[in-house]
């Protein structure tokens, strides 16, 4: 494995209190739901889009993640972060730039924290 | 020709799992050789191990569905294997739940046991996770049964729970979702699926033929 592909392969983290931080000083924080569709509907990060890494591999160069590339920050995130971290090396490879994770892992830890999540009409 | 037959069916199943992985984690070695998320690494053995318990667990069932002479002809040589390979499903499944519970625990930072308890009232990831212990439990039933096969005559009634065991876990890999809806998967899980009841069909084809010449 090369230098370069282990800096690729590794996924900042980013603290809640950061990312709050940054979204009250008016940095555009985009949060993608890595879980499957049923489980985004029950609750999710508020301004969340969905896109689990199987959608991601079905179109990798499609218009969802377009918009990704100008964010300040993306945050990926699932239940614990398992397949918010596929999701997080995923769209690095595909080019996506600022990608981090929180540091305290999942929309658990950002619940515990209390702050707010939104349901999604099925 | 029976044995070139099950010679391809077990080499299609065993390429099926690290085939799975490889297209779906399409950098599974960086990953692996990189530094990465507390746990990170335990949950791809726990996918992994669970590929080949679902591939595994389908041939057992193949095997159990057909006549015993089919299943010699086309997927197990004879009873002792189908014990064997039993034990190995059996393993490899519990291989799964601890190492995805384990997985948890080190990124949670606590045990998290409470995944093993099956739960259908805290949201759609963990009822689809307790399908998949209760499937477990069903394989553990048909064990004991098959380990109780000499002391009673109706062991096969209880061993029949496997089958409950290859339904529900059959619905957890599909529902859990990520690499199970990429396209390897759904052509694996179709082919899985149609094998199960060609298997039916041609058992119960048999008894009509055996009701016919009787």
């Amino acid at each position: 494995m090369s230098h370069q592909d282990a800096d690729q392969a590794v996924v900042p983290t980013i603290t809640i209190g950061e990312i709050v931080r940054m979204q009250e000083a008016g940095f555009r924080v985009v949060f993608v739901d890595a879980r499957e569709g049923r489980e985004y509907q029950e609750g999710h990060i508020p301004g969340a889009r969905n896109l689990p890494l199987w959608k991601l591999a079905r179109a990798p160069a499609s218009a969802p993640i377009d918009d990704l590339a100008a964010a300040d920050l993306v945050i990926p995130y699932c239940a614990k972060d398992f397949r918010g971290f596929e999701v997080a090396r995923a769209l690095r490879e595909h080019g996506v730039p600022n990608v981090a994770l929180m540091a305290e892992h999942g929309i658990v830890a950002w619940t515990r924290a209390g702050l707010p999540v939104e349901r999604a009409e099925p | 020709m029976t044995e070139r037959i099950r010679l391809t069916i077990w080499t299609l199943a065993l390429c099926w799992p690290p085939c799975t992985m490889l297209l779906t984690t399409p950098d599974l070695f960086v990953h692996l050789r990189s530094p990465t998320l507390p746990g990170q690494t335990i949950y791809y053995v726990s996918k992994f191990t669970a590929l080949y318990a679902a591939v595994l667990l389908w041939l057992q069932a193949i095997g159990g569905l057909l006549s015993r002479r089919e299943a010699q002809a086309l997927v197990l040589p004879g009873p002792e294997q189908h014990r064997w390979l039993g034990l190995l499903v059996l393993g490899l499944v519990a291989l799964h739940g601890g190492t995805f519970v384990l997985a948890v625990s080190i990124r949670a930072g606590h045990p998290s046991l409470d995944w093993f308890v099956p739960a259908f009232n805290a949201g759609y990831y963990k009822s689809i996770v307790s399908l998949g212990v209760i499937g477990l439990l069903c394989l553990v039933a048909a064990a004991i049964a098959a380990l109780l096969r000499r002391r009673s005559t109706h062991w096969r009634i209880l061993h029949r729970t496997a089958l409950a065991g290859v339904a529900l876990g059959g619905i957890h890999s599909l529902a859990i979702g990520s690499e199970t809806r990429s396209w390897i998967s759904i052509i694996g899980y179709m082919l899985m699926g149609l094998g199960l009841l060609w298997a039916r069909l041609w058992r119960l084809q048999g008894h009509r033929v055996a009701l016919r010449v009787e």
